[in-house]
């Protein structure tokens, strides 16, 4: 059945009513609540599936409704906006909440389907930016209900094993806001919101944005983006390596320098020293030389020795007495009279 | 499983926190040195591995 939702109630929190209605009928549908997985409003269109029901007690027959398909942009917008303010307002969008990918992943879940062109784009750009990374691809259908279903199934998979996951990429390629209505679904935003590990989404292209996407850690617009948001360039990480190891060496030869600046000084006061000492030897050397005899002598000044015993009293001598005169050349002996 | 990973972030932590080393200046001259190798080593196993390393890809099957 196909029409327009009218007089929507729900009651007791249990029970949801409401009318399906076109241009010339309308007829009373029936479901739980546990069973109302869309956000319904008066004056959306839908598509019901379901079968009839009879109310015993009361008599009357009415639509037992089992499932509810959103139809046409505008109720799809509406529907956007009002999950979009239910989930905000229980905090699933919240900053505070979001997590940082670590800055050298090397272990990423991947959830897409596998023949998308973004599977292709994440790979090359992944390949290409950064080097050792463990790929784990849960291949999933990304869309209608059975893309729900997948992408669910995927977030609990992992949050089941111990993968220790840097960051998880959801991403699928640009559609229509219909082919794209499955990331604007209550189940696949509260199961990114219950991912163990940081999730990045990159659903279609930059503009549009799904709900999916304010609930992910990270918002990435396509899914080459993604990729590049989840790794750093290799390229920009040698440049940093090399800039690290640019900086030691300059930290080594510094090092290197200030410590021959120590030698030097060293060396040169040790100059200073031997230099002063040597001044003070030549000194010694010159004084102890004016003490020598020898230079007393070539001043025409004579020693005088009687029996090999230097003379200093001349009444010592007495008459015949032989005498030794040494002069600054030779000696002479002479007889005192 | 066996082979132990080789763990990127580790290595580049271990790589700055030497230059930090270094910079301070307040190790003696044969740690400087040791350190000072270390650094290099560490470099270029990092630099290889950015090089050589291939991204491994694993499919998990689909859960029904």
């Amino acid at each position: 059945m196909q029409g327009e939702v009218a007089n929507f109630k729900i009651s007791q929190n249990r029970f949801v009513w409401f009318e399906l209605k076109d241009n010339k009928s309308y007829f009373s549908c029936f479901l739980m609540v546990f069973n109302l997985r869309v956000q319904l409003e008066d004056g959306m269109s839908v598509q019901l599936i379901g079968c009839p029901g009879l109310f015993t007690k009361s008599g009357r027959f009415h639509f037992a409704v089992k499932e509810i398909k959103l139809v046409g942009e505008g109720t799809l917008k509406k529907e956007f906006e009002l999950l979009k303010k239910k989930l905000e307002q229980e905090g699933l969008f919240a900053t505070e909440r979001k997590r940082i990918i670590p800055r050298f992943p090397q272990k990423i879940g991947l959830i897409t389907s596998q023949d998308a062109a973004a599977y292709t784009d994440v790979m090359r750009i992944l390949k290409n930016r950064w080097a050792g990374l463990s790929i784990y691809f849960y291949p999933v259908s990304v869309q209608g209900q059975s893309a729900v279903n997948d992408i669910v199934g995927a977030f609990h998979y992992f949050n089941a094993h111990d993968y220790k996951f840097d960051a998880v990429i959801l991403t699928r390629g640009g559609g229509s806001m219909e082919d794209l209505w499955a990331f604007n679904t209550e189940e696949i935003c509260r199961a990114v919101f219950g991912s163990r590990y940081p999730v990045v989404s990159a659903i279609g292209h930059e503009r549009d944005v799904t709900l999916v996407d304010y609930v992910a850690d990270v918002r990435a617009a396509t899914p080459s983006n993604a990729a590049e948001m989840v790794v750093p360039h290799k390229d920009d990480v040698i440049f940093q390596i090399n800039t690290l190891v640019e900086s030691q060496s300059r930290n080594m030869e510094a090092y290197f320098e200030e410590k021959n600046l120590i030698l030097d000084n060293f060396s040169n006061s040790l100059d200073n020293l031997v230099a002063s000492l040597q001044e003070k030897i030549e000194h010694n050397i010159s004084l102890l030389k004016s003490y020598n005899p020898r230079q007393v002598l070539s001043r025409g000044y004579s020693i005088t020795k009687h029996q090999g015993k230097i003379i200093k009293d001349g009444k010592k001598l007495k008459k015949n007495d032989i005498i030794e005169t040494q002069f600054f050349n030779g000696k002479r002996l002479s007889k005192v009279n | 499983m066996a082979k132990k990973e080789f763990n990127f972030t580790q290595k580049f932590n271990e790589l700055e926190k030497i230059t930090q080393e270094l910079e301070n200046g307040d190790l003696d001259l044969e740690v400087s040195l040791k350190q000072f190798e270390k650094g290099l080593k560490i470099a270029s196993e990092l630099k290889r591995h950015l090089n050589e390393a291939e991204n491994k890809i694993k499919t998990l099957k689909k859960n029904k």
